[in-house]
């Protein structure tokens, strides 16, 4: 009888020091945390909206794992260990990912900047050259304060592009190579109205 | 004996270790709903409803993780199967909450939008009748940009960003409805309105007791009508001086001067096909021109203009102070006055004109 109360408080003890007194992975957490945050850091916001969004889902289902598994008595935080590694891994290759799209955005705005550019310019030069006769002048002078408003607005562009902000630098621009674009045509119709006469 | 083991064992595995039933499609559903329910913006729009659907998410999938771990033939679906659909159902009415709050979100920045574009457009047309060139335009330009940068924001669900985007646009439309009111604010003074309504009454009236032909130019409307015994009897649509709704104050301002004239000479052959010159500076303008030199208000150097005629070449706004005609309706008018032919020019007749009506309507 002696012999088999010792052997279950050994097996009680054996229990408790394997399986309760498990801990959390916490550093593995940290990291964890400290990856998304890098991503965050990176402008993943803007750039990796999707992938950061995993990220935080991943990071939730992770915790919930290691709170789930506080409560039990038997600890088990392997799964939770293999999430946490995974996504740290996951964010590393995200935070990879964010300087080429960045570039890319960046690439696709400097495209929009000397488009718009080009057509302001291209109007510009156009209207230097229009015939400025009755019936025309009027319109060539409000197209001149049209473009000189286009032009106050381009100073917004490049000061998105320092910004970095290339998705509104991008769009912006565009909207100005449209209206700028107009005016073009505008000046054109003009000129062929003076020489139709 | 041991066959028939080997066989009653693997007959049992066949019935019963095989018969794992495939994850319900459900799980698979709930995990789309969620990206679209994310791509939606579902908790940024709908954040209490979004958090009480996540919790029925995640219990759902802890059940079926739980349901996972044991072994095949003792796994049950049923129960992961209702808590999918009831995560499902909770998405879908959360889905169509999101729905309707975006809905409501972009009428709401779209009817702003369309009161923006409408005054922008006011002031387009403004802008371009009255002949204003200058800041105003170039606001106007850049809150169009804006304009155009909040409905691209707003087809995003950015609507915080496009809502700040049309407060701009609505600042610079402001602006430049200030400046093009401070440049006609003569126009909108019902006592000056009434003064050169009273001037034009008394041409008028002086055609009918005196039987002959008078000249009234109102400059707002860009419009010459010939009086004839007190009764109009044409009228023709002109254009006038680049700064032609102001005064004239001087030479050189291209402002078309307002006051009681006459026409003092005929020119069959002008430069711009026939004219017909008046009396500017009339004794008045003279008058007028020598106090305010006095007073230091206009520069020593600067004359007081002249040569102000009414003339062919089209009815462009962009004469230096003139008022022009088209050269078919310059033969008409032509035709119908003669030297001494009293010529009133005025800012406009009509107390509710225009100008005011569509500052009113903005």
């Amino acid at each position: 009888m002696k012999n088999i109360v010792k052997g279950l408080t050994l097996a009680l003890v054996v229990v408790f020091v394997f399986a309760s007194c498990a801990k959390a992975p916490t550093q593995l957490m940290d990291s964890a945390k400290a990856a998304i945050q890098g991503v965050v850091d990176a402008k993943g916001g803007v750039y990796a909206k999707d992938e950061l969004n995993t990220l935080n889902g991943d990071l939730q289902a992770a915790m919930d794992e290691v709170t789930a598994q506080s409560k039990k008595f038997f600890k088990k935080f392997g799964p939770a260990k293999e999430m946490l590694t995974k996504l740290v891994a996951d964010a590393d290759a995200v935070k990879a990912l964010i300087p080429g799209r960045i570039e890319e955005a960046k690439s696709a705005a400097d495209i929009a900047v000397n488009e718009a550019k080009a057509t302001c310019e291209e109007a510009k030069a156009l209207l230097e050259k229009a015939p400025k006769g009755k019936g025309t002048k009027a319109d060539i002078e409000a197209m001149k304060a049209d473009l000189a408003g286009l032009e106050t607005a381009m100073a917004d562009v490049q000061s998105a592009v320092a910004a970095e902000d290339y998705f509104g630098a991008k769009d912006k621009a565009m909207v100005i190579k449209e209206k700028a674009a107009t005016i073009v045509e505008q000046v054109n119709a003009a000129i062929a109205k003076v020489k139709g006469r | 004996m041991i066959f028939r083991k080997t066989a009653v064992f693997v007959l049992a595995v066949l019935l019963f270790g095989c018969r794992t039933s495939p994850v319900p499609p459900e799980v698979l559903e709930a995990d789309l709903q969620e990206q679209d329910l994310w791509r939606a913006g579902a908790s940024l729009f709908a954040g209490q409803e979004h958090a009480a659907y996540a919790q029925s998410l995640k219990s759902a999938r802890r059940t079926l993780d739980a349901e996972n771990l044991k072994l095949g033939w003792f796994r049950d679906y049923g129960r992961i199967r209702r808590d999918f659909e009831a995560a499902l159902s909770a998405g879908k009415a959360l889905r169509s909450k999101v729905r309707s709050i975006v809905a409501v979100k972009t009428s709401s920045l779209a009817e702003t939008a369309t009161a923006v574009r409408r005054r922008l457009q006011t002031l387009d047309g403004l802008t371009r009748s009255l002949v204003e060139r200058g800041e105003a335009r170039k606001q106007l330009v850049q809150a169009s940009i804006l304009l155009s940068e909040a409905d691209g924001l707003t087809r995003q669900a950015k609507f915080d960003e496009a809502a700040a985007k049309l407060d701009s646009a609505s600042s610079l439309a402001a602006e430049a409805e200030q400046r093009v009111v401070s440049y006609i604010a003569r126009y909108l003074d019902p006592a000056q309105v009434r003064a050169w309504k009273t001037a034009a009454d008394e041409t008028i009236a002086d055609s009918r007791k005196r039987s002959v032909t008078a000249v009234i130019i109102s400059k707002l409307e860009r419009r010459l009508s010939v009086y004839k015994n007190g009764e109009i009897i044409r009228t023709f649509d002109i254009g006038l001086g680049f700064n032609g709704l102001a005064d004239k104050r001087h030479s050189g301002d291209n402002a078309t001067p307002e006051g009681r004239y006459t026409i003092i000479r005929k020119i069959p052959s002008s430069l711009y096909y026939k004219a017909l010159l008046i009396n500017y500076p009339n004794d008045e303008d003279r008058r007028w021109f020598a106090r305010e030199k006095a007073r230091g208000n206009i520069p020593g150097s600067v004359g007081i203009g002249g040569d102000v005629e009414i003339h062919g070449g089209g009815p462009d706004s962009l004469t230096r102070g003139c008022v022009s005609l088209d050269n078919n309706k310059m033969d008409e008018l032509y035709a119908l006055v003669s030297v001494g032919t009293p010529v009133t020019i005025i800012g406009t007749m009509e107390l509710d004109n225009y100008v005011i009506k569509a500052i009113r309507g903005n």
